[in-house]
């Protein structure tokens, strides 16, 4: 029997992984039935559409050992993780401004367009985040 | 950091970090922090504890003398 914090994080990630899904398949209608943007939209669902399904079915697996997915919960939910994803989650905000800041600050010099500073902000963002909740988790 | 008598404790009544994780609702993890000093824990956390050891926060947790409060 699945303890009422474990029902609810299910459900809401569920629901996540649902809508990720759902934005993905809605962005390939829009890109292939309705010829808008087409590339972007199948760039988008590439993305989309695996995570969120491989999402609901991971999640949804979980019930099968109620046991094990107390524990999984308890340990994403507990105090000291919620403080390091705290503290990762500030050091990476502070750290992306200062990139964002020298970066304009610089940009004359360098040249290169919106589209590609974003999608290397992008990829800057999720390993300064690891990173740093690494470091966290090492330090606390 | 606070100073905590955890592992003293623990020893002292026989469990392993896992079984005490699994007791007082954290992952192991915190356990190690808690017993290295790396991790002050929250109140509720702290009573958890001391009700496990049936003893009381202050016997588990002490504190330093420049943490305390000058009345």
């Amino acid at each position: 029997m699945l303890d009422y914090k474990t029902k609810k994080y299910i459900n809401k990630e569920t629901f996540i992984f649902g809508a990720l899904a759902f934005v993905g398949i809605t962005v390939w209608i829009l890109g292939t039935f309705f010829n808008i943007l087409r590339d972007e939209m199948m760039g988008i669902c590439l993305g989309f559409i695996p995570t969120g399904v491989f999402g609901v079915i991971l999640t949804q697996r979980m019930k099968s050992n109620p046991e094990k997915a107390d524990k999984m919960v308890r340990i994403k939910t507990e105090e000291r993780m919620q403080l390091i994803r705290y503290k990762a989650g500030n050091f990476t905000f502070w750290s992306i401004f200062l990139y964002i800041f020298v970066f304009a600050i610089l940009s004359r010099y360098i040249a290169i367009g919106l589209p590609i500073f974003l999608s290397i902000t992008l990829v800057v963002m999720v390993v300064v985040h690891i990173i740093s909740s690494i470091i966290y988790h090492k330090i606390s | 950091m606070l100073q905590n008598r955890i592992k003293e404790f623990r020893q002292k009544y026989g469990i392993t970090q896992e079984e005490f994780s699994d007791k007082v609702g954290v992952s192991r993890q915190t356990i190690v922090a808690l017993e290295k000093g790396k991790y002050n824990p929250s109140v509720i956390l702290a009573c958890r504890i001391a009700k496990i050891f049936n003893s009381t926060v202050e016997d588990i947790f002490i504190m330093e003398e420049e943490d305390h409060v000058r009345l």
